[in-house]
């Protein structure tokens, strides 16, 4: 009897260290105690975790990643968008920030917010907001293709561009527009190995079969090398993948453009 | 604080104050007081002191230098200070010549500074001196023992000439200013043992057997010099177990001295001239060296120090004495013989000033067969008269690999040491050889030679026994090197210069180019006083053909010898005697002959020129004034040089080639005409040209501002522009602006460019031509004389007017039809391939429109979310959006790009997939495909460009048809499994064999639901020998782990088909859940395939397969709107993106099937088959 209240006492002396263990770490992760954004009980169970290895966690909070600010201002001139599209983008994103403030561990709320923003030539928050969703999941494709694109396109930053395309590879290798976008990278915007574009290219085909476009990519990256025989070689294989699919004029055309080689 | 402390404070105070107060007298009043002492103190006692002497009112200056002498620093003078005199040492020891050493050194400079000098120049001059003791230095000493009536005058430095030199260093006093203790004797040398070897074997033919270690420390007040170390041998021994005693220095290892035999009082004296400088220690050992196998076995012997030789007074106990080892005449140690290397010149040799890498000595070192031996060092005594700084990059190449040496303060000797050892193995062999660069003027006339003085300047020691192992040998030098003797100047090269190439000559021109050549000089300049150079023609007798002005050029263009003119040789050739002084500079250099020839030379008549610089008359050397010898430089022939008349040839070019053009077409280009002075013996100039223009259906008024162009510049410019062009078929003479020369020997090109007017009909061509019989004119530069002109009729290609065209269609590097998660950017919707003819065309409009095929996006399924950005070469070329119930947009290129001439331009469509939700307005499963637009009218339509010659605008034709994405809020991803954890490819006839396995995964987006798939069996066809193979009872179970434990929740076991029962039909199975199956989002099911198999065997057994894998779908559901409700007939693979409710739902239209799902292909996943 002694001893059950000897072990009822440590017991309970462990839950209130437990618990004033848990309430400092949430202080120290910058949570508010009470009514914080984490607190908030997010919504269409996207916070539900699946702890069994090599399932993805949704809604987990990334320590000691500070969550970017939803009220950012909006730049005056949105290069790609015209006056309609660029109201319609505002609402985008207004909409994106409202379900962001319901539920802030919502992924496609941040991917969502990012595009936005970079539709409205908000690079540098587009640039936070994806950086945040890619601590936030992971093991998700998108926000790192985002920024691999963002990179290339916008902010100019060949090293991280391909940095964050490679990631994105890994995470999704059947995403082929991924292969087509490092290729382009190395082609005109940061110019590395002499086969890089050969390398992924290759890359792509091969985690693709059927892949045409990737092929016909490589091949056109052989012909501008004047190496002939590999040219060919890439044609033939883009027609007969296109053919498969079904693609009977695209495989002509490729055809076409490969016996023009001389 | 302790009552120490306090005391020892008192203490502290009490010395630094007498220490002071006698730095005080010292310094203020020139009492002598021993400085070194007090420069030993700490800062503290340093300061107690200063702080002392400023209680006392001293002033500054006085506390200023306390401080400086305090820190063994120089003091600023206040009064009269004894120094030292015009000596830099005092001589200790008698000097002859081949003496070496720092005490060498300071008595050449005391000669030099006491009326007799010892060299004006160079080496032994002021500022000059060595340490080595040479005829110069000799002859200085007598000339100093002449001077003050020391006799014999015999050029040796013995007590009596020290004595006065040491006399007349006696000091000096200066006055004021700064003064710098000049360096002076130490007056005390610690002796002491240090740590001693251990007790061991003194085998027979051993080397440097260590016995004893000492230490000697100079005092502070100056430098010791030791003039050697007298040792006994002690114990139960007898000398001649010992062939000598050496001395070595601890440090380098290296041994100091020569190695000396005992005397009859078993004593000798060892060592070299050592200078300790103050304040410092060194440690030498004590060695001997065994004297051959003898009877003397098992006697013990040691060596101890028993006096230090110098005028510095010796403290320390004395003797010291080390180890004890026994003698040993049976051990087997090991040898080394020595032979000389191949690397050795093996005679005398001479080399040049410049030379690098020269080989000077080397042997051939071969470990016996005792033990195997490591080198540890080699030194060289370079003998010769160069000093050290008449050679650089010196290294002791050992083995194959070079080791830098150090140079002692003699500039003598050379020493490489080998860390670590070089390993030479018993009977093997290694090379050393020292080579180095002879660097500086002033190692002219010089030698070089490089001995080893002394066996035990090899340091070898046996690795078996660890004894030191010498060569044998014991002359002097042991190793004699061959002399080198170094000249000064050196031709390396004088030949034929490919920089002066063969090429055409004209006649009665001054300074024609007749040879060029090239000499390269190392050393020094050399001049030379005359030189002959002789000429031939190829046909031509010189007697009546001779050249005039000729002159030697050098590369800057200056004549450096001539003009003389060309005398007949015996009728067949002419030669040119330069008799100026030519001074040929140091590298290489190339000159050049240049000269008149007469205009009786012919026509493609060649003249070479040719000289023997052997013949040439007194080459000197300008630094050293010695005769260099050009004896191997042999007679050569230069390029040979070509006469020619001034000549042009005139051709049409075959390029540009027959092709189109378009009316309107401004600056359009014709033609391209060759001039041609290839052939030409100088630079033509030409100032017209006579081109004739043929038009067919067109006028010759259709063609305006016709200009010839030489690069990108014209040449007929204003009213050098024909206003007005001859008749078809007659010719048109284009006149320059300014006369053009095109070179000797080039081809200059002309292009004719003309506008073509806009009214010029279609199908009509021009051609241009170049006509023989027209007439040409052209001059040469320099001597006016008139070019023949070669005109070759020709024509230009064919130029056919046409109309420019613009066309687009799909590249066929446009992406397939794929799955797209919504919130994508940049994503790749198309890509069109432009193509332009008969002229290039900027595109500045591009039109774009939705598809409309079926089940395919309408506007409003897009909503805001259709932006689009436009890609050319990687550059964003231009932007567009399609808003509200639009379908069509056009975008104004903000950079607009050109399509080529005949070519093609790639232009990649991307775009942003918005997202999609209960809130958000895309709609899924929109096919978002954005076509090329090339509708409107004439002149304005929505894809358009401007042509790049005409200026006129070309609308587009063509169509795309780009496959498109259709976009998800989230996509399904499906992968087979590997078999692990199962009974992977072997079949077992048994119950609930697991058939199959694969994955389903959600993205992040959002969860997903899944309601219907179809596995897909095929068992191998029956057989009487194997049987049948069947499969009944097939089961579809679903996990939330890839240990397939946790079944699904909702599901019993996570059983998700209920059981297909009875016999599996070979094909496709329907395998309908028994109710809707959700995926979280981010999240992966696992999925297990299982069926009964059976096997009825046959006659030989039963063997079969079964082979299982998920169907996909060929083609998008055919649907009245973007997505579906749930039906079985939606596809193989039925599924929900749950893109605007959270609960799935069969009456949800949200329903798509597998169409394109990334790992699921129509005909099906990667299969596994099953095998018995």
């Amino acid at each position: 009897m002694q001893t059950n209240k000897i072990a009822l006492i440590a017991g309970l002396f462990l839950l209130v260290l437990l618990g004033a263990g848990f309430f400092l770490w949430r202080v120290m992760i910058g949570d508010t105690v009470t009514g914080g954004p984490f607190s908030v009980a997010p919504l269409n169970g996207t916070t539900t975790e699946n702890t069994v290895s090599g399932v993805v966690k949704v809604g987990s909070a990334p320590v000691g990643i500070p969550q970017p600010s939803l009220e950012r201002a909006i730049p005056l001139t949105s290069p790609d968008l015209d006056a309609p599209a660029r109201l319609a983008t505002i609402k985008y994103l207004n909409t994106s920030v409202e379900n962001l403030k319901k539920n802030p561990l919502a992924y496609q709320d941040w991917v969502n917010l990012g595009l936005a923003r970079q539709m409205l030539g908000d690079y540098a928050g587009a640039e936070e907001v994806w950086i945040f969703s890619t601590k936030l999941v992971p093991n998700e494709s998108v926000a790192f293709e985002n920024l691999g694109n963002l990179y290339m396109s916008y902010l100019k930053n060949g090293a991280k561009s391909e940095s964050f395309y490679k990631k994105a590879i890994t995470l999704n290798p059947k995403n082929t527009n991924n292969y087509r976008s490092l290729a382009e990278l190395y082609t005109y915007h940061y110019k590395k190995d002499t086969n890089a574009v050969e390398l992924i290219l290759k890359e792509g085909i091969q985690k693709n079969q059927g892949a045409y476009d990737l092929a016909v990519l490589l091949a056109r990256y052989y012909k501008e090398k004047g190496m002939i025989a590999e040219a060919k070689s890439a044609y033939t294989v883009a027609a007969n993948s296109a053919r498969s699919a079904g693609k009977i004029d695209v495989a002509t055309s490729i055809e076409s453009e490969r016996d023009e080689l001389k | 604080m302790s009552i120490t402390s306090i005391t020892s404070n008192i203490s502290a105070r009490i010395a630094a104050g007498v220490v002071g107060v006698a730095l005080v007298l010292s310094i203020g009043f020139g009492v002598a007081v021993n400085s070194a002492n007090a420069a030993a103190l700490s800062e503290t006692q340093i300061q107690a002191i200063i702080s002392l002497l400023q209680s006392f009112g001293a002033d500054s200056t006085t506390v200023s230098n306390v401080s400086a002498s305090l820190r063994g620093q120089a003091t600023s003078g206040t009064g009269s200070t004894t120094t030292g005199g015009s000596c830099s040492a005092t001589f200790t020891r008698n000097l002859q010549v081949g003496s070496t050493g720092a005490d060498v050194m300071a008595l050449q400079k005391f000669l030099n500074a006491n009326g007799a000098q010892v060299a004006a120049s160079g080496a032994g001059s002021p500022g000059s001196e060595t340490s080595s003791f040479g005829p110069a230095t000799k002859a200085a000493v007598m000339k100093f023992q002449t001077a003050n009536g020391i006799s014999p005058v015999s050029g040796y430095v013995g007590p009596l000439s020290r004595a006065k030199m040491n006399s007349m260093c006696g000091g000096s006093t200066t006055t004021g200013g700064t003064t710098t203790p000049a360096p002076s004797a130490g007056t005390g040398l610690m002796v002491s043992s240090a740590a001693q070897p251990a007790n061991g074997l003194a085998p027979a033919g051993t080397s440097r057997i260590p016995f004893t270690n000492f230490t000697v420390t100079a005092g502070n007040d100056g430098d010791v010099t030791i003039s050697g170390v007298t040792v006994e041998r002690t114990g139960a021994a007898v000398d001649s177990n010992f062939s000598g005693v050496v001395l070595i220095d601890q440090a380098t290892g290296l041994q100091v001295g020569i190695s000396k035999t005992l005397n009859s009082n078993h004593q000798a004296t060892i060592g070299d001239t050592i200078i300790i400088p103050r304040g410092t220690s060194k440690t030498f050992t004590v060695a001997a060296n065994r004297s051959a196998a003898g009877t003397h076995g098992g006697e013990v012997a040691s060596f101890a120090v028993v006096s230090v030789n110098t005028t510095a007074a010796v403290t320390g106990s004395l003797p010291i004495t080390g180890a004890s080892h026994t003698i040993n005449e049976t051990l087997t140690v090991g040898s080394v013989s020595t032979s000389t290397s191949a690397f050795d010149p093996g005679a005398a040799q001479t080399k040049a000033i410049g030379d690098t890498g020269v080989k000077f000595s080397g042997l051939r070192f071969t470990a016996g067969s005792g033990e195997d031996l490591k080198l540890f060092s080699v030194r060289f005594r370079q003998v010769g008269s160069v000093s050290s700084s008449d050679l650089a990059n010196v290294m002791i190449n050992a083995n194959g690999v070079d080791y830098p040496t150090t140079v002692d303060s003699t500039g003598k000797y050379y020493t490489a040491t080998f860390p670590g050892g070089i390993l030479i193995a018993k009977g093997n062999s290694i090379d050393a050889y020292i080579k180095g660069d002879i660097i500086g003027s002033n190692a002219a006339a010089r030698t070089a030679d490089f001995d080893i003085d002394k066996v035990t300047d090899v340091y070898f020691v046996g690795q078996l026994y660890g004894y030191g192992i010498a060569p044998s040998g014991t002359y002097t030098p042991w190793y004699n090197g061959y002399v080198f003797t170094i000249n000064a100047g050196t031709a390396t090269t004088i030949g034929k210069a490919t920089e002066v190439p063969a090429q055409n000559v004209a006649v009665n021109l001054a300074n024609q180019p007749l040879g060029g050549f090239v000499a390269d000089f190392k050393g020094e300049a050399v001049s030379v006083s005359q030189m002959i150079f002789n000429f031939n023609y190829s046909s031509l007798d010189a007697t009546n053909n001779l050249l005039t002005n000729v002159s030697l050029v050098d590369e800057n263009g200056t004549v450096v010898a001539g003009p003389v003119d060309a005398v007949d040789v015996a009728g067949v050739d002419q030669k040119v005697t330069f008799t100026d002084s030519v001074t040929f500079k140091t590298g290489r250099h190339i000159y050049t002959l240049k000269g008149k020839l007469p205009s009786s030379v012919t026509n493609n008549q060649t003249i070479t020129a040719s000289t023997t610089p052997s013949s040439w008359t007194s080459p000197v050397g300008q630094t050293s004034g010695n005769t260099i010898s050009l004896a191997g430089q042999g007679v050569f022939t230069m390029n040979a040089m070509t006469v020619k008349t001034v000549a042009l040839s005139v051709t049409m070019s075959s390029s540009p080639a027959s092709q189109n053009i378009v009316a309107g077409g401004q600056g359009v280009t014709f033609a391209n005409v060759q001039l041609d002075a290839s052939q030409s013996g100088e630079d033509v100039r030409i100032s017209s040209l006579p081109i004739e223009l043929t038009t067919v259906t067109v006028a010759v008024s259709d063609l305006s501002s016709c200009q010839l162009f030489n690069g990108s510049t014209p040449i007929n410019t204003g009213s050098n522009v024909p206003s007005s062009l001859a008749a078809s078929g007659s010719t048109n003479t284009f006149t320059f602006d300014n006369s053009l020369t095109v070179a000797k020997g080039t081809v200059t090109t002309l292009t004719l460019k003309c506008n073509v007017s806009s009214g010029a009909t279609s199908g009509g061509t021009f051609i241009w031509s170049i006509n023989s019989g027209d007439t040409y004119t052209a001059t040469g530069v320099t001597s006016g004389q008139s070019a023949t002109v070669a005109a070759t009729t020709a024509n230009s290609g064919t130029m056919t007017v046409g109309t420019a065209t613009l066309t687009v269609a799909t590249d066929s590097s446009s992406p397939a039809y794929s799955l797209a998660t919504a919130g994508s950017s940049g994503v790749v919707l198309g890509v069109y391939k432009y193509h332009a003819a008969n002229e290039a065309v900027t595109l500045n409009r591009v039109g774009f429109s939705l598809g409309s095929v079926t089940a395919s996006s309408t506007a409003a399924d897009f909503d805001q979310t259709t932006s689009l950005t436009l890609w050319a070469n990687g550059v964003q070329i231009g932007s567009a959006t399609i808003t509200g119930a639009n379908r069509n947009a056009t975008s104004t290129l903000s950079t607009p790009v050109t399509v080529p001439k005949d070519g093609d331009l790639v232009v990649t469509i991307k775009s942003n997939l918005a997202a999609q939700g209960s809130s958000e307005a895309s709609h899924p499963g929109a096919l978002l495909t954005v076509d090329a637009d090339v509708n409107g009218a004439t002149g304005n339509k929505n894809t358009q460009g401007t042509g790049a010659s005409s200026g006129t605008t070309v609308g587009a034709t063509g169509s795309t048809a780009v496959s498109g994405v259709r976009v998800f809020k989230t996509v399904p991803t499906v992968a087979t499994l590997s078999s692990s954890g199962t009974t992977g490819s072997t079949l077992i006839a048994q119950s609930g064999i697991e058939l199959y396995r694969f994955s389903i995964s959600a993205n992040a987006a959002g969860p997903l639901a899944i309601n219907k798939m179809v596995i897909n069996i095929a068992t191998s066809s029956a057989s009487s020998a194997n049987g049948t193979t069947s499969v009944t009872n097939l089961k579809v179970y679903a996990y939330t782990d890839s240990a397939f434990s946790s079944g699904a929740a909702g599901f019993t076991d996570g059983q998700i088909v209920a059981t297909v029962a009875g016999l599996v039909s070979n094909g496709n199975n329907n395998a309908i859940l028994s109710s809707i199956l959700t995926i979280p989002s981010g999240s992966t099911y696992y999925f297990k395939v299982t069926g009964d198999v059976a096997q009825v065997a046959g006659s030989t057994g039963s063997a079969g397969t079964v082979t299982t894998k998920l169907v996909g779908d060929s083609s998008y559901p055919s649907l009245s709107t973007l997505m579906g409700q749930y039906a079985t007939g939606l596809g193989n693979f039925v599924w929900s993106p749950l893109s605007t409710t959270t609960t799935a739902a069969t009456t949800n239209l949200d329903w798509t099937n597998g169409f394109t799902v990334s790992g699921l292909p129509s005909a099906g996943t990667n299969s596994w088959t099953l095998t018995k």
